[in-house]
């Protein structure tokens, strides 16, 4: 059941990875195109610049949990994969509990904030769409990420494992 | 004494391999809850989306996605080709193609370990073969590497670029000839290397090979110029230029290679999201923390004590370079400019010193900071891709690491390197 769940989530995750990189990657070179081939339509698409940045906000907080769970985030890993196993399981156990209580965190500021920017109706200034839809991805992606924290921290995934084979990459 | 337990802190998360956001992010709120407790929990939110949201931040994602989308396939190969077939039968010529291969490559990709781990398959078996020590042509591949972060597209660059409000359009042309006077720098070692070794020479391809090779990597050699001749042309910006960079990848790779399928394509897309988000969640977390260093007065804190002991431009810069030669042996690229610059740059600037020259100063020592041990990654990249021990790759590397940072002394004093062509292209 629980691998179930874990799979729809990471599918979720990896279809609107995709589908955003590929809509702010089409539409920004759409708007180009628009601009210097015909420039007098540029004003119907002013709309673009800013969906686009909302759609790389998404991006980047929307993959926190994914890239953690596939060993991709950045650490200097040298010291740690240095010292004897027994502690190392100690260390991996504080890293997963530290991280969890931060993204927990985070979720939980971003939530409020969220909570706050939609009761006040605010929108954005082209796309003229709720601001709140933006920084919903801040509940949502630390959340996420917190949950991968979470799975690590009882051995349901094993992402030092995946750091180490993928050492390297990532910057 | 809270602000030293804080540092203190912080290098227990660093050393011990807590992920980098991690190690930026929790001093940043336990100093944002201790000394602006009065700061309302907003700021830090507003910080994190604000980090990222900005347009020309999505230059970065367009330069990596094409850069994903270009360096899939066959390019590292051909443009190897290419440069063989110019330069690879004169004296050192392999090493001079090694050279030359990573600076074509990285006009195509912005990151030096990307480089390393598509050239260094390429390059090595071939330069151990005509003779060249195991040891010179590991720390050749890793060095040479480094121009990727210099030659345009720089991800490094774009970064200081939006951190400091420089111009990236003037940052690239300086890191074009930093990039070149370095590359020209490790072709003269290599020189001197074969004429002192016993590396066997190749024959002089023909006309009808040269072209041959050319034709093959013509279509790769079409991004830079797009990327450059589209922004110095004035048609575009920066990040306008990435975007075209990604559309015009996206047509080789469909209609010319014909190697770009749909789910290809979403693999694709997927790396390059992830790519980015581990950059960016480092931005996002990063500009919480400068946001925080500047609330502080750090900068001004640094000026007073430098005006007191009476520092100006030139000792000052000599501050910079041991500063950062120290951090890049420890801490990644973009957390050392997200930390460093917001810190750095004000005094810079308050010295005279232009935000430029500053810039390829700091990218220079960021391009040391991944060849030096004992955390420099690129380093690690050589070692796991060419299944090499990491102490040979780092016993190849340290004439390297003596090379470059002759070349940062005479960029730190001779600014001019740096700013001819922003002045030439940009006015």
């Amino acid at each position: 059941m629980l691998s179930r769940v874990l799979g729809g989530i990471r599918a979720a995750e990896r279809v609107v990875l995709v589908a955003l990189m590929l809509a702010m990657s089409g539409l920004y070179g759409f708007n180009v195109a628009i601009r210097n081939l015909a420039s007098h339509y540029a004003a119907t698409f002013a709309w673009i610049d800013e969906a686009t940045r909302f759609m790389m906000v998404w991006v980047v907080f929307l993959c926190l949990g994914l890239a953690l769970e596939r060993g991709r985030q950045i650490a200097m890993t040298t010291v740690f994969t240095r010292i004897r196993e027994r502690s190392r399981i100690w260390l991996q156990r504080l890293i997963n509990l530290a991280g969890f209580v931060f993204a927990l965190w985070l979720a939980r500021l971003g939530y409020h904030y969220t909570v706050f920017i939609a009761d006040t109706g605010q929108t954005s200034p082209t796309l003229e769409v709720p601001i709140a839809m933006v920084y919903v991805v801040i509940p949502l992606g630390f959340g996420l990420l917190a949950l991968r924290y979470l799975l690590d921290l009882f051995g349901i995934t094993a992402r030092f494992a995946a750091a180490a084979r993928h050492e390297g990459h990532g910057a | 004494m809270i602000t030293l337990l804080l540092g203190i802190l912080a290098a227990f998360l660093l050393a011990f391999g807590f992920e980098m956001f991690l190690v930026l992010g929790i001093p940043s709120l336990i100093a944002k809850e201790i000394f602006f407790a009065n700061l309302p929990d907003v700021v830090v939110v507003q910080k994190l989306v604000g980090g990222v949201n900005h347009t020309t931040l999505l230059a970065i994602p367009f330069f990596i996605f094409a850069a994903e989308i270009m360096a899939r396939g066959s390019i590292a190969r051909h443009l190897t080709d290419l440069v063989k077939a110019m330069i690879g039968h004169r004296l050192g010529g392999m090493g001079h193609t090694t050279v030359a291969s990573c600076m074509a490559f990285g006009s195509i990709s912005g990151s030096a370990p990307a480089t390393v781990a598509a050239l260094g398959r390429i390059v090595y078996p071939e330069l151990g073969r005509l003779g060249y020590r195991d040891r010179f042509s590991l720390g050749l591949i890793v060095a040479s590497a480094e121009t990727a972060l210099l030659i345009p597209p720089s991800i490094t660059l774009i970064i200081y670029g939006w951190v400091t409000g420089t111009s990236i359009g003037a940052l690239f042309a300086g890191g074009l000839a930093v990039g070149i006077v370095l590359g020209v720098t490790f072709m003269i070692y290599v020189h001197w290397i074969s004429a002192r070794s016993a590396i066997v020479r190749t024959p002089r391809p023909s006309w009808a090979e040269r072209m041959a090779a050319f034709r093959a990597a013509g279509w790769a050699l079409g991004l830079p110029v797009i990327i450059l001749g589209g922004i110095y042309g004035g048609v575009v910006t920066a990040t306008e230029a990435a975007a075209a960079s990604v559309l015009y990848a996206l047509l080789v790779e469909c209609f010319v290679y014909r190697e770009m399928g749909m789910r290809r394509l979403a693999a694709v897309a997927e790396e390059s999201a992830i790519t980015t988000g581990v950059v960016f969640i480092l931005l996002a977390v990063g500009s919480l923390l400068s946001y925080l260093i500047t609330l502080a007065r750090v900068p001004d804190e640094i000026l007073a004590l430098l005006r007191s002991a009476d520092v100006g431009p030139i000792l000052f810069l000599l501050i910079v370079n041991v500063v950062f030669f120290v951090a890049g042996m420890f801490v990644d690229p973009n957390s050392q400019l997200l930390v460093l610059v917001p810190t750095l740059f004000p005094v810079a600037v308050a010295l005279g010193i232009d935000p430029v020259h500053f810039g390829l100063i700091v990218c220079l020592n960021i391009c040391i900071g991944m060849i030096t041990p004992p955390f420099g990654l690129d380093l690690f990249v050589a070692s796991s891709t060419l299944g090499k021990p990491i102490l040979t790759v780092v016993a190849g590397v340290w004439p390297f690491v003596a090379i470059n940072l002759a070349v940062l002394m005479l960029i730190t004093y001779v600014p001019d390197i740096s700013l001819v062509l922003p002045r030439l292209f940009m006015g």
